[in-house]
């Protein structure tokens, strides 16, 4: 375990129940110093029950947490350390801003851990705090509302107030728990920019959760997609959307089509849109059945009864301004999505021809069951499956 | 890209699952939580037992008492009546001032609830005074009996059943009125019937509470001469003869409020919406038209009325000779003498309620419920069956606490705590958990995290809890009579002794002083109900 020592934070074969329920399974997960991991689960995965052992809130079964090379639970440790005293920072869904404090105050508040109970209760922040927490405020942006009560800010400056607060004690590791799912969307959409400049400014360490793939694309070096308890893949976006390290991560990420495949010699295999080469066969492939993934981006519409193309039958066309996605019915229950122009006049019903231009991957694990093709609807699906 | 994973349902956010479902309360708080459920027990748990160790041939005798059975039969009648008038009134003043557009909808609601400012053995007293001789009502027959106590009782008590009631009625769903009316029903009709059936819990639930009360009354029937099984089970342990009797007339007396409870139990079960949830923009709003004016003046009658007269009768009395007797020295004492021990029962009440309330907040389980149980049982139980219960413990337990303060406040943490309780458990429930988690995380230990987080938050909850046992044992009457040190005299008392030996003028200036109290009290309830806004 002495590898650990490199890193901010390193969770080993993590498990939890909640009565009978598993949440948590055998649950491996290592953050680098000033790394920003993004974990995207859907809901119910146990996203929340992973920060909370992190943070001491629950105690995890089996499996161990070091933090800062500390163990602090498991692995020997006869009770698992406080939360106060792990050193690490939280930012809840909904704020929780002190309410009786002022804005300085609550980002003050962690900064007195040094001093007695009643020092505390007797003072106010003393200078060196003051202006620690004033620099913090600097950070996310809101030095001119120090003195506001947090009750008169807006919901996005409210969470800016509680990630400057998370920050000021310098933890070892800042957790944020959706941070941005009760604002609205465009307030998001800024909100990402600074919480993760701000996150990088301080050089600090942090495990964001949510389950907007968007959110997490964006904002992380590195996505761990979860599932069921577990971190199915952890990689930096591009990795995790080009390389699906199996069909549950295929299926939960962007859209796409699983086909089933049988492999063929010559680095190809024979799936619903013909004999195509496919990368990763060696890897995720055992025997000669199998599951190819293939992108909306990586596939062309022909008029019918072009050359290389299948044959199919529009079956729905979803305008998305910079795109169209096309859903071709190849038969056998088969929906392919395929992006086009915009501009492409596309209607239902129409005989098409579907061509493999990009690349097709051979994904781990079986094809989940029909329809095939991967949506929004689908992921939700999946994750009411999941729990 | 596509935001596939966007329509995923809303995750519940760290710590969104209740975080104390799977944690266990720390035995210290378990200990402390359970100090007052073994007190609020204590007083009925040892009636039983020194009934049952009297023995079966002496009980038997004491229920074959000639003139028991009269008595609580009565008892029960007036509890039914006052109730049943009660409710009646309640319902009407409820109606018009939540769901009509009545003018001057807030002061209306605030004299709707005026009454409680008057103690009923303050009213009583006045009432005895003006019919007995030299009184404005002399001659117009003796305001004396059941009937006179059923009307005092309920003229000052209805606005126990009017808050829940004008709670209920502000929440009725408008769109139930359309559904009746669209169904053939005429306005006021369908109006009314659906108000009736929405609000049937409340009317069930203020009735009982008012019947809990009268049935516990003691300083009013005593002075109006409608004895019920208080008036005996005080006669009996002064006499201290037949302290079996009072054990078992106190245990009749305790029958009788879980007949009530099953009673009320019964009748809430036949309400048919009682499960329907209020809709937060609700109410509905009758018309009155021409009937406006008429409708306030009711509302100023039913109200303002009695109480007037009552305060009116005892400036009057003040004037009289004995009146400035009353002002002076005895009155100063008294008033020392209620207001340090309620002060006193305030605290206590408040600092034995708070590890109770922090359990039933943040551990809910089994030893939370059997407290929270055992506190609201002391609430249901009459002052003067708690004063004997502890009386009795006392004598035979800890003597050297028999006639001291100790045992007064004791009977009013036992009475009160469940108002104390329920303020604090409220207030905590509104302090997000997460608060302390987050301070946690920010390195306070969990005392410091509750201290420098939570508990800034609990002050306006802690104050009202404190004033509202405070004001309430002020006005206690029965646990004060039996249970104070001998020689002390405290304003309730004052009232009640003046009055029993027709001295109305002495009666007149602790009379007032306690109307004061009880007024603050009111003031507290109208503006925690919202009826100030
Ligand atoms: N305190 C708890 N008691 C019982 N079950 C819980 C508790 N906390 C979470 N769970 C269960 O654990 C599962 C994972 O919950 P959670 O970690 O909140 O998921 P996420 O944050 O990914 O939406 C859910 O099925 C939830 O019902
Ligand atoms: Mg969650």
């Amino acid at each position: 375990m002495t590898e650990c020592k490199a890193h901010a934070i390193c969770c080993r074969s993590l498990s939890k129940s909640f009565g009978e329920t598993p949440v948590l399974r055998s649950l491996n997960l290592c953050v680098d110093r000033g790394e920003l991991v993004c974990l995207l689960g859907p809901s119910g995965c146990g996203k929340t029950t992973l920060l909370r052992c992190i943070a001491g809130f629950e105690h995890p079964g089996a499996g161990s947490i070091q933090i800062g090379g500390k163990t602090v639970a498991g692995a020997g440790l006869a009770t698992p350390a406080a939360p106060e005293a792990r050193r690490v920072g939280v930012v809840f869904q909904e704020a929780a801003l002190f309410p009786h404090l002022s804005v300085l105050g609550n980002v003050a508040f962690g900064l007195s851990q040094g001093r007695g109970l009643l020092s505390r209760l007797g003072r106010g922040p003393g200078r060196a705090e003051r202006a620690r927490a004033r620099e913090m405020l600097d950070l996310v942006g809101l030095a001119d509302k120090a003195d506001r009560r947090p009750g008169e800010l807006s919901g996005g400056e409210q969470q800016r107030v509680a990630l400057a607060r998370a920050l000021a004690p310098e933890p070892e590791v800042v957790l944020l728990d959706e941070p941005f799912a009760n604002l609205d969307r465009s307030l998001r959409l800024t909100l990402r920019r600074e919480v993760r400049d701000a996150l990088k400014a301080c050089g600090a360490t942090a495990i964001l959760v949510t389950h907007d793939q968007d959110e997490a694309f964006t904002m992380a070096d590195r996505v761990g997609v979860m599932l069921d308890g577990e971190i199915a893949q952890i990689e930096p976006p591009e990795r995790i959307y080009d390389h699906p390290a199996d069909t549950r991560v295929a299926s939960m990420v962007g859209r796409g089509a699983l086909l089933d495949a049988s492999v063929e010699d010559g680095g190809l295999v024979c799936c619903g849109l013909g004999r195509v080469s496919a990368d990763g066969i060696g890897e995720a492939c055992a025997g000669a059945g199998c599951s190819v993934f293939v992108r909306p981006e990586g596939l062309r519409l022909n008029p019918e009864g072009c050359p290389r193309s299948v044959a199919g039958r529009v079956v729905r066309v979803e305008y998305a301004g910079d795109h169209r996605l096309v859903t071709v019915d190849i038969g056998n229950g088969a929906a392919i999505p395929v992006k086009v122009d915009p501009n492409l006049r596309v209607s239902v019903g129409t005989e098409v021809g579907v061509e493999v231009v990009g690349p097709v991957r051979v994904v781990r694990g079986v094809k989940p069951p029909s329809p095939v093709t991967v949506s929004a609807k689908r992921t939700a699906d999946a994750g009411r499956r999941d729990r | 890209m596509d935001t596939g994973g966007a329509a995923v349902v809303r995750g519940g956010g760290l710590g969104g699952i209740a975080p104390g479902r799977a944690r266990r309360a720390p035995i210290m708080l378990l200990i402390a939580a359970s100090v007052v459920g073994v007190l609020a027990a204590l007083p009925v748990v040892y009636l039983f037992v020194r009934a049952l160790e009297a023995g079966g041939g002496e009980l038997a005798e004491t229920l074959r008492r000639p003139g028991l059975l009269v008595l609580v039969l009565r008892t029960a009648a007036l509890a039914g009546v006052v109730a049943g008038a009660s409710v009646a009134i309640a319902f009407v003043l409820a109606v018009l001032t939540a769901a009509t557009d009545l003018p001057l909808r807030r002061l209306s609601s605030v004299v709707s609830v005026l009454p409680l400012a008057v103690p009923c053995y303050v009213g009583a007293s006045a009432v005895v005074g003006l019919s007995g001789p030299g009184g404005v009502l002399e001659g117009m027959g003796t305001a004396r009996g059941f009937w006179a106590a059923a009307v005092v009782l309920t003229l000052f008590v209805f606005p126990l059943a009017y808050l829940p009631l004008r709670a209920s009625i502000s929440r009725v769903d408008p769109r139930l009125v359309d559904a009746a009316r669209s169904l053939g029903e005429s306005g006021l009709g369908a109006t009314l019937r659906v108000i009736l059936a929405w609000s049937w819990p409340a009317c069930v639930g203020g009735g009982v509470l008012v019947g809990l009360y009268t049935l516990g009354e003691f300083g009013a029937v005593t002075m109006l001469r409608c004895d019920t099984l208080t008036a005996v089970i005080y006669e009996q342990y002064r006499s201290s003869f037949s302290r079996t009797g009072a054990a078992v007339s106190s245990l009749l007396l305790v029958v009788l409020v879980l007949a009530l409870l099953g009673v009320g139990g019964l009748l809430r079960r036949r309400g048919k919406w009682s499960s329907a949830r209020g809709s937060s923009r609700g109410g509905v709003t009758l018309r009155l038209g021409a009937w406006r004016w008429p409708a306030f003046a009711l509302v100023m009658l039913i109200g303002a009325g009695p109480v007037l007269l009552v305060v009116l009768t005892l400036l009057s009395w003040l004037g009289y000779e004995g009146g400035a007797v009353g002002v002076g020295g005895g009155l100063w004492a008294g008033a020392a003498t209620s207001a340090s021990v309620a002060i006193a029962a305030g605290v206590a009440c408040v600092l034995m309620t708070a590890p109770a309330a922090v359990l039933a907040a943040r551990y809910p389980g089994r030893v939370s419920g059997l407290v929270e149980r055992a506190v609201s049982t002391g609430f249901a139980l009459p002052g003067i069956v708690v004063a004997l219960g502890l009386a009795f413990f006392a004598l035979r337990a800890t003597p050297f606490v028999y006639q001291t303060w100790a045992m007064v406040i004791a009977a009013f943490v036992v009475l009160f705590a469940a108002q104390s309780l329920m303020a604090l458990r409220a207030s905590l429930e509104r302090s997000p958990v997460r608060l302390e988690e987050a301070a946690r995380t920010l390195g306070r230990g969990p005392v410091g995290a509750f201290v420098g987080v939570t508990l800034p938050g609990l002050a306006p909850g802690i104050g009202a809890a404190w004033v509202l046992v405070t004001l309430s044992a002020m006005k206690e009457l029965p646990a004060m009579l039996l249970l104070s040190p001998a020689g002390s005299v405290s304003l309730a008392e004052l009232v009640w002794s003046s009055t029993r030996e027709a001295m109305f003028a002495s009666a007149a200036a602790p009379g007032l002083a306690l109307i004061g109290v009880s007024a603050g009290l009111v003031w507290l309830v109208a503006m925690r109900e919202g009826l100030t806004r």
